[in-house]
Formats: C-alpha cells, sequence, structure tokens
C-alpha cells in the first residue's frame, strides 16, 4: 500500500510499504477513506519537535472503513465507518477513565508520554494514517462510529483539529460573556474560535498575518449555523 | 482581526478593552512562530531575534531548510509571550499549540505577577468526540469551511510544501487516499 514516510528532517517520501496487520486482541485495521495534513506534522518535518525515527509513517487524522477486528473488540464490525482519534488511550487506565485520554499510562510503549499516531518516539512512533489503511491499537476505546449525516469531509476535522480546538476552549476556562484573544488563526485556531462561541465567549479577538486565515475568521461568524 | 504586522498585538488588544485586556487567550501556534518583520512589533521583536535564536539552537539544532521549505519558525516564545502580556489579570492561559519536550521558555515572571491561570496540553480527543459528532450531525457546525484543499495521497509532497509554505488557500489540507 502507499504511504507517506518520515525519513529525516525535510525528508519525507510517498512510498510503497508492507500493509498492516493485527497484532494484538484490541487491534482493528481501518481502510482510510480521508486523512489530512496538520501542522503538527510540519513540526515533525521541519524538526522543531524533534525525534521521529526514520520508517515512521506519518499522519494523525483519519476517517475510513473497518476492515478487520481483533477478537476484543466486539463493539465494531467489518464495514462500519469511523473517526479515528488522533491520541490513543486504552479506556481502562485511572487517566483514560477521568477523561485524560492522551495522558494514557498503556497505550505509549516507550513511557507515559502522549501516544499519538505518526508521532515522535517517546510518543510511542506508531505508524500513522497517511495511508491506505492503518492499524488502530485500543480500537475498542478509541474509534467512534459515525452517522451517514456527517460527511467525510466533516468527519475529518473530528480527527483532531476541531476536538483540539475545543479542548483549547475548555482549558481556557471561558464562561459566558468573557473576552478571549486566540494566536495562530490556522486550522486549530479556527475551531478554537468556533468552539468559544459554542461555549458563550463575548468578544473575541483573532491575531495572525495571514490575510485569508484572518478572514477565514472572520467568515466563521457567518457560516456556522449557530451564531 | 488583528494583523501582527500591522498592529501591536498586545496593544491593539488592550486599546479594545479600555486597557483591561482579555480574561482567556489561547496559543494555538505553538513552536514555529514567526515573528512580525513590520509594523509596530517588529522593533521589539527585532531586539529580542538573538534570543529567540538562542532558543531556536537549543530545540531544534538539526533543521534543515531546502528550497524555500522546512524553516522553522523565528520566534520560538513569542506567541506565550504575546498572550501573557495581552490578558487581564487573573485572567487563564491555554495552550494547545505544540511545543516539544525540551522547550524551557516561558514568561514565568509576568504570569506570576498578574496571577494567571496557566494551562497546557494535548487534546483528549476521544472525550469530546460523541459531543462533537453530535453537533456535527445537528448541522449546529460545519468543520468542513475550514477544509481549502482536497488533494488525491497521489499528491502528498506538493501538498505538505505548499501547506508548509502557509500559501494563501492552503488552511486544511484533506488527503484522499483512495483517489
Amino acid at each position: 500500500m502507499r504511504a507517506v514516510v518520515y525519513h529525516g528532517t525535510g525528508d519525507i517520501r510517498l512510498e510503497d510499504v508492507r500493509e498492516p496487520r493485527i497484532r494484538e486482541s484490541t487491534d482493528a485495521i481501518v481502510r482510510i477513506t480521508a486523512s489530512a495534513i496538520c501542522g503538527t506534522d510540519l513540526h515533525l518535518v521541519r524538526g522543531t519537535v524533534p525525534g521521529m525515527k526514520r520508517g515512521t509513517i506519518l499522519g494523525h487524522e483519519g476517517v475510513g472503513i473497518v476492515e478487520q477486528t481483533g477478537r476484543d473488540v466486539r463493539n465494531l464490525c467489518e464495514g462500519d465507518r469511523v473517526v479515528i482519534p488522533s491520541t490513543i488511550g486504552c479506556g481502562v487506565c485511572s487517566y483514560c477513565r477521568c477523561g485524560y485520554y492522551s495522558q494514557c499510562d498503556n497505550a505509549n510503549p516507550r513511557g507515559k508520554g502522549t501516544a499519538f499516531f505518526g508521532g515522535p518516539e517517546e510518543n510511542g512512533a506508531f505508524d500513522g494514517l497517511q495511508a491506505e489503511k492503518a492499524r488502530i491499537p485500543f480500537a475498542n476505546v478509541g474509534l467512534v462510529k459515525l452517522p451517514d449525516t456527517v460527511s467525510d469531509d466533516d468527519a475529518i476535522m473530528l480527527s483532531d483539529i476541531f476536538p483540539t480546538g475545543y479542548f483549547g476552549a475548555k482549558l481556557a476556562q471561558v464562561k459566558p460573556g468573557d473576552t478571549a484573544a486566540v494566536f495562530g488563526c490556522g486550522p486549530v485556531g479556527q475551531f478554537v474560535i468556533t468552539s468559544l462561541k459554542l461555549l458563550g465567549a463575548g468578544r473575541i479577538f483573532a491575531v495572525d498575518t495571514i490575510a485569508s486565515r484572518l478572514e477565514m475568521a472572520r467568515a466563521g461568524r457567518r457560516s456556522d449555523r449557530f451564531q | 482581526m488583528i494583523d501582527f504586522n500591522e498592529e501591536h498585538p498586545v496593544a491593539a488588544i488592550r486599546e479594545m478593552t479600555r486597557g483591561i485586556g482579555v480574561d482567556r487567550a489561547i496559543d494555538a501556534v505553538g513552536v514555529d512562530v514567526v515573528r512580525p518583520h513590520s509594523g509596530p512589533a517588529s522593533k521589539e521583536a527585532r531586539q529580542k531575534a538573538g534570543s529567540y535564536k538562542s532558543e531556536l539552537r537549543e530545540i531544534a539544532p538539526k533543521s534543515h531548510p531546502r528550497n524555500g521549505n522546512w524553516n522553522p519558525g523565528d520566534a520560538p516564545s513569542q506567541a506565550l509571550e504575546w498572550a501573557v502580556e495581552a490578558l487581564a489579570k487573573a485572567g487563564t492561559l491555554s495552550i494547545i499549540g505544540v511545543y516539544p519536550q525540551i522547550m524551557k521558555r516561558f514568561p514565568i515572571g509576568a504570569a506570576m505577577m498578574k496571577n494567571l491561570t496557566v494551562t497546557a496540553g494535548n487534546c483528549n480527543h476521544r472525550k469530546y468526540l460523541p459531543t462533537l459528532i453530535a453537533m456535527v450531525s445537528a448541522n449546529i457546525v460545519r468543520p468542513s469551511r475550514v477544509l481549502t484543499k482536497v488533494e488525491p495521497l497521489q499528491s502528498v509532497l506538493d501538498a505538505y510544501k505548499a501547506f508548509d509554505q502557509r500559501q494563501a488557500g492552503w488552511v486544511k489540507v484533506e488527503l484522499l487516499p483512495a483517489a
């Protein structure tokens, strides 16, 4: 199958690689129907977030169809359409049970740091989702089925950047009426703005320098229905 | 909307909040901050250029820019500094832009003196997915408004390069493995 493979700082390649196989009973294999490129991938390729292992498939955003499941994945069937969360959690450790899936004690074989697809060694060096297929560890916990009413174009935003924007607004402890400043109007910044409005923020100040991104932040005020 | 190459973002926010600053600030940039190169904020950033350079040496000693691609940002802690300065007293800073494990610079003194709450972390995606899927399904939010390019996986390397250069129109790139 084809996949985007990391070879070094500034060196990524589209290559033919071996198809993933089920390794653990909680794994699933998902045929990817949509993936995406994230700013985090750029940090990794630029070298400003170091520690990538040569040969790792990049990408942590994916939507797809379940093709195969391990015997402990009882909640999903072949053919289910799912969104893949970027971070991996076991679902049973104390952190996952409190909702801190990104601080899972068990998902990262290299330690206790956040486990995510297509990331550095200290984050587990899991093969990523910019590929035709992917092995999803703890698929019984992570994968969420999508209703037909959510298109792939909308769903791919749910894999990482919309939840991250929402999480950012939650971390900021925003209450109705609060004023808020968003530094950076890239994809995640756009979803921070959407989420701030969902949570009732008053005035929002968007800071960037790229005209099209500032314009998108302004247009967002009109295109999301809840406003 | 504040363009940091035209206005000083902290001054603009202070002015528009009657000097108070904002209750909440979110850093959605992370380590690859590009500093202002024109306008009123550029002078201050130029004075700090040396210090930003040494920060960059600490965190990314092995960057390999080539042909205008893969350039690291030139002011790793700039977004954090602005956010802390723009906040009102007792405000909250939320950091979701990605910083590497080894990044150590943060304006702790200024944050302390203003009684700020500082929060940070990697998203717990799975926690929010059911809520957000329901909102999208109910047409409350249309996330694909942020999607600006759909490319076959075959064109992925060109897509990476255009996105890396923050070219106009390259905000979010979807890749289709089957196309």
